[in-house]
């Protein structure tokens, strides 16, 4: 290399402190994503173990007192630990995550599943109904659903299931419609496979990286979705430590006994960030442009 | 002998991925003369591309450009060093006086705008003038590009043109504020070969018109010797020959060449028994390049023990010809 | 002798985005032998992709009949498809997306093996996997390997292996080395070639690039718009072509000769849209040649050679000889 040759930095661009600096937070930013995402699981597996009182415990004469070392997160108006009641919460925001996400998946699964390879009349069918779906606000639909069914924390997850149901379609559908253009499909078709085995040998484990990560993001914005509802008093009803339940626990007394609703809501916070974090990072691993 | 109108000395691009870095141009010197054709022939991973991009000040992080110099003697008669410019100051240099095309103008033309409105903000961008007056001008280059009915085609989207169209419309916003030097990166090759034959020669009438130099990058030999006043053919990232169009053809000394050459259907070929003289093997990966000649896994001449060792600099063989082979002397085509 | 592949009034059109008919193919008629042949060459716009697919049923014809071996398979359904699927595989363009990036070498190419039921037990198969690997030069580990982790060259020796697993007597090659670096192209133009020799072969070779075409092919079919311009034994088009279009996609290929000193004739205008087209000759619109009496009808195969046909009403056009030199 020539003696005089100079280091002009990447072309003219703002200042190359910046790209290095990206790389490293993209590296933590996954790091920190799983921490927060292994720390909740952990949390709804060893709850019972980790609370020191019994969620539903009730002592008047400790309510409303402030977070100290017996109660790490204070006491609500009933005297109940919000410590334990956050902990056991977690339950039911996992159980949030798998039914109303898991509901979601499968059923748009299905849906765009069906479209994408019978097409046509079908197709169109199916997408008018997953456009119907879309045209809701989601939470006109949960009410809707809710009030059909009922209160309670279950019939909030289908609610928020149903409302999810689109995005997971629409995606498997654009999925199975381009992977069934390509020329390896082609070529399958062209060798005599049948139907159903372009489907499982060829389509579906190429679809399956987008839906993870969707299905990751999703992860957040079920737990989100399912606390605000019951925060309506439409899910969890009480005595129920779920999130969004002590959130409207909590919120009447935010000026006098601010932890009530600040620790659930951190909860709900963390979780959320830690999937997102998660997802975006399995998202970047997927992208095809990365492919060696 | 004249001052060239571009000179770019001991430029390398590399890109830093989580492998490693990535040397994409290895310490690369050329030069291109007030209108002159210079084509630059090379593969993929040859770094045709990102030498080009590196003149115009186009390689971003985690790209790293490095060199000595790219000297270029704009309109004014000024010689200033491109990789030392702000970017405020290239942004005037683009499109005024270097401009570039690529290969693909359905992705490098904005769907969104017409071609008449992006050919009119390359006109205003660098020569503030009055609307009426950078259609007409707009007008003006599309007609002198053969487009027929200019004055309505200013008004059409991107994907209302064909491919042959839509090169000509990139073309007029590359050429609209008249640039002394243009690099053209691939730009036939996605394109029908009858349509090629327009544009290539629609590059060579402009040139005459414009006095306009031209580095023109590609992979096809075939277009090369139609429009090249010298060639440079890069490898694995190095200059690996330059000189004169016909030198380079009539009496090459690098192994490379005479294997690409040959290796080319050509029309009216007699198609005897033997096969197509196939250059083996593949291109090196950049992260783990041969030791001595980049080439030599694949050289019908290498020498084992010199070849294998020794990494060839570039020699001169010739007036203005240079080859990087350790054995050239006795490589004939 | 009858042939392999008889196609006669091949035609496809598609209903366009907006409206309007495109007439993608357009009456086109050819017969291929076993062990020929017959490159298909034409610009974009020309066919030539949609005739390939519709030759190996992956698209249904809008009218025409093609008969594989006397048989006829235009209108036959999917199921009953099986068997001529097991006689003709394609070979595609694009060497990235022709492999499906999740399954190993081995189970790309045991597929076909698979669903025709050919092999008797793993052992066999795999058997054939690494007899047909060899074939096609590529090493014995590359069983466990994935797609990415080959060059583009390497991966349409796989698809070729693929194509190859059922034996068939049909290779459809759309393109098969466009997407590859020139100096790979040789290499596996060669494979192409020498297979196809080895094992009597029938090709239908679709690509744009004419000297590519020329090298490979016994015959040539010119296309433009649909239709068929000039079809007939390779060397005689490119010697002595008697259609403006072929003469026009001849000159127009850049050759490697920095002495090449002839006229090059440059088509003037746009390829016309494929869901009008011209009336009478499709190419009147661009050619040099034209008279007005080539927009009242559609130009007839005419015969002008030894089983050499040019969809030309003119019969005084002066033939370019100049690739005679290369001779």
């Amino acid at each position: 290399m020539s003696a005089a040759a100079q280091d002009i930095g990447s072309g003219g661009a703002a200042g190359s402190w910046s790209a290095p600096l990206r790389r490293t937070l993209r590296r933590h930013e996954a790091k920190l994503g799983i921490a927060l995402t292994l720390i909740f699981l952990v949390m709804t597996v060893a709850a019972p173990l980790m609370a020191p009182f019994d969620p539903y415990d009730q002592d008047l004469s400790s309510a409303l007192q402030p977070p100290s070392f017996l109660h790490l997160f204070g006491t609500d108006q009933y005297g109940r630990d919000m410590f334990s009641r956050v902990l056991h919460g977690s339950r039911t925001a996992l159980l949030a995550i798998i039914v109303a996400d898991g509901l979601a998946l499968a059923l748009g699964s299905a849906l765009g599943l069906i479209g994408g390879f019978i097409g046509g009349a079908v197709d169109a069918v199916v997408m008018r109904l997953v456009d119907v779906l879309l045209a809701f606000p989601y939470l006109l639909l949960a009410l809707i659903i809710v009030a059909a069914l009922g209160p309670s924390l279950t019939n909030s997850m289908i609610a928020i299931g149903i409302v999810y149901t689109p995005q997971y379609a629409r995606l498997i559908r654009g999925q199975v419609l381009s992977i069934r253009a390509s020329d390896y499909v082609r070529a399958a078709r062209a060798v005599g496979a049948s139907q159903l085995r372009i489907m499982l040998r060829h389509v579906l484990p190429n679809a399956v990286n987008p839906v993870i990560v969707m299905a990751t993001l999703q992860a957040g914005s079920v737990v989100v979705e399912t606390a605000g509802l019951s925060f309506l008093g439409l899910g969890a009803q009480p005595p129920s430590p779920d999130w969004g339940a002590l959130l409207a626990d909590g919120h009447s007394y935010f000026l006098t006994a601010w932890w009530i609703a600040t620790f659930p809501g951190l909860a709900i916070f963390c979780v959320v960030l830690g999937f997102n974090l998660v997802g975006d990072a399995l998202r970047e691993q997927f992208d095809p442009r990365r492919r060696k | 002998m004249k001052a060239p109108l571009l000179e770019v000395r001991g430029l390398t691009v590399s890109f830093r991925t989580e492998e490693g870095e990535i040397v994409a141009v290895d310490d690369l010197y050329f030069s291109v003369g007030r209108g002159e054709t210079l084509v630059i022939v090379g593969e993929s991973g040859s770094g045709k591309s990102a030498a080009s991009l590196a003149v115009m000040g186009l390689i971003d992080a985690p790209g790293k450009v490095r060199c000595e110099a790219i000297d270029f003697s704009d309109k004014s008669g000024r010689k200033r060093d491109l990789s030392r410019l702000a970017e405020a100051e290239m942004q005037r240099i683009r499109g005024a006086e270097i401009a570039m095309i690529f290969q693909e103008p359905m992705t490098s033309l904005n769907p969104v705008y017409t071609i008449g409105e992006q050919i009119i903000e390359a006109i205003t961008f660098h020569e503030p003038m009055s609307g009426r007056a950078a259609r007409g001008r707009a007008e003006e280059m599309l007609a002198l590009l053969g487009v027929p009915d200019p004055r309505r085609r200013l008004d059409a989207y991107p994907h209302q043109l064909s491919g042959g169209m839509r090169q000509r419309a990139m073309i007029g916003m590359a050429l609209s504020c008249r640039p002394s030097l243009l690099i053209a990166d691939e730009p036939t090759t996605a394109l029908d070969v009858t349509v090629q034959a327009q544009i290539l020669e629609l590059i060579r009438e402009l040139q005459r018109e414009l006095g306009m130099a031209v580095i023109f990058i590609t992979h096809n030999l075939g277009v090369a010797a139609e429009i090249a006043d010298r060639i440079m053919v890069m490898y694995a990232g190095q200059a690996v020959e330059s000189g004169p169009c016909r030198a380079i053809f009539r009496g090459t000394h690098l192994p490379y060449t005479i294997g690409l050459m040959r290796s080319v259907p050509r029309l009216g070929l007699d198609r005897s028994a033997a096969p197509l003289p196939a250059i083996p093997g593949n291109m090196p990966d950049p992260r783990r390049l041969p030791r001595g000649c980049r080439f030599h896994p694949r050289c019908s001449f290498a020498e084992p023990g010199l070849c294998d060792l020794q990494a060839p600099p570039l020699e001169s063989c010739g007036d203005n010809h240079q080859v990087r082979c350790l054995r050239w002397r006795e490589v004939r085509a | 002798m009858s042939a392999l592949l008889d196609v006669t009034g091949l035609t496809r059109h598609f209903t366009a985005a907006h409206g309007g008919t495109v007439r993608a193919v357009e009456d086109v008629s050819f017969a291929l032998a076993e062990g020929e042949v017959l490159g298909l060459v034409g610009e974009s716009g020309s066919g030539k992709t949609t005739i390939g697919q519709t030759i190996l049923r992956l698209i249904d014809p809008t009218a025409g009949r093609i008969l594989f071996r006397g048989a006829d398979i235009t209108g036959l359904p999917a199921r009953e498809l099986k068997a001529f699927r097991r006689e003709a595989q394609p070979i595609f363009q694009d060497p990235f997306g022709s492999l499906n990036p999740r399954m190993s070498v081995e189970a790309i190419i045991t597929e076909p093996l698979i669903v025709h039921g050919i092999g008797r037990d793993r052992a066999e198969r795999r058997a054939r996997v690494l007899a047909l690997l060899e074939q096609v030069g590529l090493p014995r580990d590359s069983l466990k390997r994935y797609p990415h982790q080959f060059s583009g060259g390497q991966r349409q020796r796989i698809s070729i292996a693929r194509a190859l697993a059922v034996e068939p007597a049909l290779i459809v090659a759309d393109e098969p080395v466009s997407a590859l670096d020139v100096s790979i192209q040789a290499q596996i133009i060669n494979l192409l070639r020498e297979l196809q020799q080895k094992l009597k072969l029938a090709m239908l070779f679709i690509a744009h690039d004419l000297a590519v075409v020329d090298y490979i092919s016994d015959r040539m079919m010119v296309l433009y718009l649909g239709r068929v311009m000039e079809i007939g034994p390779a060397r005689s088009l490119i010697a002595a072509p008697k259609h403006p279009y072929t003469m026009a996609l001849i000159s127009a290929v850049p050759e490697p000769d920095p002495d090449r000193a002839d006229k090059r004739i440059v088509l003037e205008g746009d390829l016309p849209s494929p869901i009008d087209p011209p009336s009478g000759c499709v190419f009147r619109t661009r050619c040099p040649y034209a008279l007005p009496a080539c927009a009242e009808a559609v130009p007839e195969l005419r015969q002008v050679g030894a089983g050499h046909q040019a969809a030309c009403i003119r019969e005084d056009i002066p033939t370019d000889n100049r690739r005679m030199r290369h001779a």
